[in-house]
């Protein structure tokens, strides 16, 4: 080493650290940058009023997106990796009989599109003879039941499952078919356009065809044109970017994010309960934890500054971060204070293990219908905030 | 281009639509494993609030590297890029004494996350900028780098310390930093995302270069410029869809004179040969059996002496991988002839049991046997290959070799109990031949030890290899990217060319270790079982095993190591055969009592 470099590390070492522009000026050290000088503004707390509601009841219809793991990213690696569209998988609904990675939204449908959304049982056996992996599917969907501030309540549907076999099964389960007959839910909101979230769409509209259903900007052409094969006749609405409205504490956030086999956008929900605090409600969280609990944090207003509870599949974030101290899940949730933790599967029942045991309060499960474990909310599950 | 695939929301060219247009390649860019491979990209963090940059990471870069936009001018969406060097790198010598300073803050690197919060961050270790021109009707992109060669700053009367020696000469230079080689894994980063994304290569490539002089500040701050040799100013110029991007070229080189770089000039030729400018040697997605040939998985060796906590490392290791859709296939064995640990992990995972005793005395082509149904069945990230707690590892690596055509070789992780350490160093050579190869040790258990015990252990396994990187976990739990692998996996590859050259005994013979499996039809009375366990004779090493106690619901997992022991409970679905395996020294020639 020269002998300069040695002076300017012990010069670096015996300098006070932490110190300003000014401050080194003064030692004859400036700083140059050829850049034009940043002006960056700062985002500032929105704190959207959304109202309030008296309580939010979440039931469980069925969190086993599909049944098998190794099986799911056998197809998906097999076909090529994460970024391959998901209509060309070969994935039941939309087999065609040409094998995996060969498939199409076009040829997919065209085989089971006369029986939908009135024979579902049909259409699956057409269906399972055309797909990869069709006992694979399983699908996500839970029941929001709210209960405005006057007694009032009102439901909502969350995702409406991947495989039509299993999610008519869980909707008869939970008795949602009749609540659906009924026109009992007001709505039917997808959270993003996923296989095991928005491919059992048939299954919602067998028992409600006029339904509202709330999709998030980003559809591509062929999950639109499956909201209209699988006999929708009733009022579709896509949330843009950002905070959309449900009713009086209740509203959905659209976040832009990419996703996996070429999916676009996930909306996630929020309610506000009174005098308990936020209740962030999500179907994967793709977009990631931290992502999810910051925007809430700085675009709505919710009772006491406090967040109350979360729900649902609690992804940290959707890419690894450079420091792998800041991949935990456990610190990342720490820091947040929710008197209430509802997990699905999708967290990891490790992590759900190491939320119990770090002293978190996480509501434990029945682990029945296939649901594996205790450690979070499974199949039938029901959950309530307020 | 179809710009859908990059980002299907509507843009309006606004500075958000930049913002979130070039959030979402990034964010997508990130779920393809094969950009990993090709840009030794190694994670991000997306900072949003309360002003919104984004950091990287890249192999072979100790450093951070920063984006963000700071404007949206006469529709380009200008990005500033950055590198913040490791306080320990050498770079460091080459930045400026300011930036240095601002490199040894003991918040520097938590600083680096939000960078375009802290001015003395966001106003240097600048490498150049992007302007980037989205165009929605001709569905093209046009992207234009700037950096400069060196970046180069004189200090006119130097630099004095406290007690008047010189850090910097007068007229001395005060930063030389190679900006343009820093720019270089983002920029290969940022194209080659776009390239795979849109599965497609540019169809517009330019070079341009422009004299630049270097900079020189006096005693009062005023900086003048110096002529100087080598600075040269880079522009690469890059465009995607089927515009001629004539006038938006012409837009951004007014009035900068610059000079065209003629292809067959080394940089031109070099830039090239990069990924996101020849998709031929690595084909994309639409040819998707193609491109998984491409990828091999990597294999981790998983060694450690029985009970060290190896099962948990895989457990933990799973999870993690999983939470971020990567997968992981397994290859294991047990010396007994019930591969227990299968039973362990309560995961969906890929599996592939070899029971014929150990991985490393089977014959070759039993490991290859396995990576093949892994491989054909699930296409797994990577391969855990987990060996035998009596496994010596030396004994695997040739054969390790051989199957560097299916698998890359990541590295030899081995788990060490820390409270049975050194006894077993006196008592077992296996024991020390897997400390010896491993490329990174787990020093597993801390929890149950004191600062001074671990220190003693810590001591003892750098004399044993003082290559490793050391660890310190607690039930193994360590995410695997804080392994890093890529960096410490040096010791594997020189370990295997010792191996080539010795013949290697199958130590685990030479230790009389040998297993014995017992069935257990019955129900067991807890009590007596612990009782049990607290005799059985110091030479069993090792019990594992499923139980039943009476009056409890479910079926319970029996881990027994060196006289301390626990039981773990099973889920209620699990219901497997009842057994126990022994494991220790001289069992043949011992009399073992089932337990009652």
């Amino acid at each position: 080493m020269s002998t300069e470099q040695t002076t300017r590390r012990d010069f670096l070492k015996g300098a006070v650290t932490g110190l300003g522009f000014g401050t080194m000026a003064t030692m004859g050290i400036f700083s140059y940058s050829p850049m034009r000088s940043i002006f960056l503004p700062e985002i500032e707390r929105k704190m959207a009023d959304f109202g309030a509601c008296k309580s939010v009841k979440i039931t469980n219809i069925s969190e086993t997106s599909w049944f098998d793991n190794a099986t799911l990213m056998g197809d998906m690696k097999g076909a090529g990796g994460l970024l391959v569209d998901q209509y060309l998988y070969n994935w039941p609904p939309f087999g065609d009989g040409s094998g995996l990675a060969k498939g199409s939204y076009e040829r997919g449908i065209a085989k089971i599109k006369h029986l939908l959304p009135h024979n579902l049982e049909e259409a699956w056996k057409i269906v399972k003879a055309n797909s990869i992996h069709p006992d694979n599917a399983g699908g996500f969907a839970a029941l929001i039941e709210i209960e405005r501030l006057d007694g009032v309540k009102k439901k909502y549907l969350l995702d409406s499952g991947w495989s039509y076999e299993w999610m008519d099964k869980a909707f008869k389960r939970e008795g949602i078919d009749k609540m659906l007959a009924n026109n009992e839910i007001e709505a039917l909101i997808i959270s993003h356009e996923h296989f095991d979230h928005f491919w059992g769409l048939p299954v919602t509209m067998k028992y409600a065809p006029n339904i509202k259903i709330i999709i998030p900007d980003g559809f591509y052409k062929e999950g639109l044109q499956y909201i209209k094969d699988s006999g929708h006749k009733g009022e579709l609405v896509v949330h843009k970017k950002g905070k959309n409205d449900i009713e009086p504490g209740l509203c959905t956030y659209t976040f832009d994010v990419p996703i996996i086999s070429r999916v676009f956008g996930e909306q996630s929900i929020f309610a506000n309960v009174k005098d308990k605090g936020l209740v962030s409600i999500s179907g994967c969280c793709h977009q990631g934890i931290i992502q999810f609990i910051t925007t809430a944090k700085n675009e709505l207003k919710y009772d006491n500054d406090k967040m109350h509870g979360i729900y649902g599949g609690l992804h940290i974030s959707p890419f690894d971060d450079w420091d792998p101290k800041y991949d935990d899940l456990v610190i990342a949730l720490g820091g947040w204070g929710f008197d209430i933790i509802g997990c699905n599967h999708c967290t990891g029942l490790l992590t759900a293990e190491k939320f119990i045991r770090a002293g978190y309060p996480v509501v434990k499960g029945t682990a029945q219908h296939r649901s594996k474990s205790h450690a979070y909310l499974g199949n039938g599950d029901t959950l309530t905030f307020g | 281009m179809n710009l859908l695939e990059l980002y299907p929301s509507s843009f309006d060219g606004s500075f958000e639509d930049y913002r979130a247009f070039m959030r979402s390649v990034l964010i997508k860019g990130s779920y393809d494993g094969m950009l990993k491979k090709l840009t030794g990209y190694k994670g991000m963090y997306l900072c949003q609030q309360p002003k919104e940059c984004w950091t990287l990471k890249f192999d072979q870069f100790e450093g951070i590297f920063g984006m963000v936009l700071v404007e949206v001018n006469e529709g380009f969406g200008t990005f500033y890029l950055y590198y913040f060097p490791s306080p320990d790198e050498p770079l460091l010598d080459k930045c400026s004494l300011s930036e240095a300073l601002v490199a040894h803050d003991k918040d520097y690197r938590e600083k680096i996350r939000s960078f375009a919060l802290y001015p003395e961050l966001l106003e240097q270790f600048c490498i150049g900028s992007l302007s980037l021109h989205v165009t929605m009707a001709s569905q093209s992109l046009l992207l234009f780098y700037e950096s400069v060669l060196r970046e180069r700053v004189y200090a006119k009367e130097g630099v004095l310390t406290k007690d008047k020696r010189y850090v910097i000469e007068p007229e001395g230079l005060d930063k030389d930093v190679p900006s343009f080689r820093l720019l270089l894994p983002l920029m290969n980063f940022l194209n080659t995302t776009l390239s795979r994304i849109a599965t497609e290569s540019p169809s517009y490539f330019e070079l341009f270069k422009k004299r630049e002089k270097s900079m020189m500040y006096d005693s009062k701050g005023v900086f003048t410029c110096k002529e100087d040799a080598p600075t040269l100013k880079l522009f690469i110029a890059l465009g995607y869809g089927d515009d001629s991007f004539d006038s938006s070229m012409e837009q951004l080189l007014m009035g900068r004179h610059v000079e065209v770089m003629h292809e067959r000039m080394s940089l031109n030729a070099f830039l090239q040969k990069a990924p996101w400018y020849d998709l031929s040697e690595t084909p994309l997605g639409s040819i998707a059996r193609a491109c998984i040939r491409g990828v091999k998985p990597k294999m981790v060796v998983v060694t450690g002496f029985l009970g060290s906590g190896k099962t948990n490392f895989l457990q933990n290791y799973i999870e993690y991988e999983t939470e971020k859709n990567r997968f992981v296939g397994i290859i294991q064995n047990e010396i007994g002839k019930t591969g227990l640990d299968g039973k362990l992990v309560d995961y969906d995972y890929s599996l592939v049991e070899m029971d014929e005793g150990c991985v490393c005395c089977s014959l070759a082509g039993q490991l290859r046997a396995g990576v093949n149904t892994l491989m054909s069945k699930t296409y797994p990230d990577t391969i855990l290959l987990e060996t035998t707690g009596v496994a010596n590892p030396f004994n695997l690596l040739s054969e390790l070799h051989e199957l560097e055509d299916v698998v890359d070789l990541e590295a030899i992780v081995t788990v060490v109990d820390g409270c049975s350490a050194l006894y077993l160093a006196g008592e077992y050579t296996i024991f020390l031949d897997q400390i010896r190869s491993a490329d990174v040790i787990l020093l597993n258990k801390v929890d149950r030890m004191n600062e001074e015990e671990i220190v003693a252990v810590e001591q003892f396994l750098y004399e044993n290899n003082r290559c490793a990187k050391v660890i310190r976990t607690i039930q193994c739990d360590i995410h695997p990217n804080a392994l890093e692998l890529s960096l410490h996996a040096t010791t594997a590859q020189i370990a295997s060319l010792v191996a080539e050259e010795d013949e290697m005994i199958h130590t685990h013979l030479h230790d009389n270790l040998s297993s014995l499996k017992l069935s257990l039809p019955h129900v067991l009375n807890k009590e007596r079982f612990e009782s049990y366990l607290q005799r059985l004779p110091s030479s069993v090493f090792r019990v594992k095993g499923i139980v039943q106690f009476e009056n409890e619901p479910t079926q319970s997992v029996v881990q027994y190591v060196n006289g301390t022991y626990e039981f773990v409970a099973q889920h209620e679905e699990q219901i497997n055969e009842m057994f126990l395996v022994y494991i220790g020294k001289h069992m043949d020639k011992l009399y073992l009592q089932a337990p009652v």
